[in-house]
């Protein structure tokens, strides 16, 4: 019997810690499996899901443990929409509303690549701040 | 953080043992490389191949790791594949590191 996709409206939450990251890493990996998404879609996902909730523990929530920080991921055959949110710092708008220059590579950088590697392999990304929060949505077209 | 380590004619071949890469490990792997270098290996391969996900705070442990090693030896990059070369290339990190599709290639690579 041929499987009819529908839409699905995911939501995962892990502690504010970087060694939880790998379990979200799994989860997304599980769910893009499940939705038979190809290989490099499901990399490309799980390297912006990555760079984002690295970024928010390392600046949101300065490395502080017991915070949460929540993934929404929602699913249609059309595209995955990722939505990243905390409730720690605000990113500072220059990071999310402005192209992302990468660090030159012959400054042998080591870090400062994160938001533009998300704006590189995402659709379109948008940042906006409510009474829950900080929420980053990275959009991925399937087609 | 899973790495194993053997010596091939010049080359230290360091194998890392782990399908992941990211920001929990990164400081481990830049403390187990480094010690490497301590020991007094120059030339490291550094084998990617079991890696199938790495993030840019590895990357950022990888180019510390560059620059430990100077202009003394070699640190090359091999068997990137999947996402983990698009992170090398995306960034365009793939120009600074020496990079070879296996071991077996960086090692030939050097020796020709």
């Amino acid at each position: 019997m041929e499987t009819i996709y529908q839409q699905y409206n995911i939501r995962l939450s892990i502690d504010s810690r970087l060694d939880q990251v790998r379990v979200l890493s799994g989860a997304l990996r599980g769910i893009g499996k499940e939705l038979e998404l190809s290989d490099e879609k499901l990399g490309q996902l799980e390297l912006m899901m990555v760079e984002a909730v690295n970024n928010v523990i390392e600046h949101a929530y300065q490395m502080q443990g017991g915070n949460d920080v929540r993934v929404r991921v929602e699913y249609s055959p059309a595209e995955v929409n990722l939505i990243i949110s905390d409730s720690g710092r605000t990113m500072p708008a220059s990071l999310h509303s402005e192209v992302r220059e990468m660090p030159d590579p012959d400054d042998l950088p080591e870090g400062g690549w994160g938001m533009g590697l998300i704006q590189l392999l995402a659709d379109s990304i948008r940042y906006n701040i409510d009474a829950t929060g900080n929420h980053l949505h990275v959009n991925k077209l399937l087609a | 953080m899973k790495l194993s380590t053997h010596v091939q004619g010049e080359f230290t071949i360091a194998v890392i043992g782990e399908t992941r890469m990211d920001a929990a490990v990164a400081p481990e792997l830049k403390h187990q490389i480094s010690q490497l270098l301590n020991d007094g290996a120059t030339r490291i391969v550094l084998d990617l191949s079991a890696v199938t996900f790495m993030d840019s705070s590895s990357l950022g442990a990888l180019v510390s790791l560059l620059k430990m090693v100077g202009n003394r030896g070699d640190l090359i990059i091999a068997g990137s594949k999947g996402i983990v070369a698009d992170l090398f290339k995306l960034t365009r990190m793939d120009r600074v590191f020496r990079m070879a599709d296996s071991v077996d290639a960086a090692l030939g690579a050097v020796a020709a």
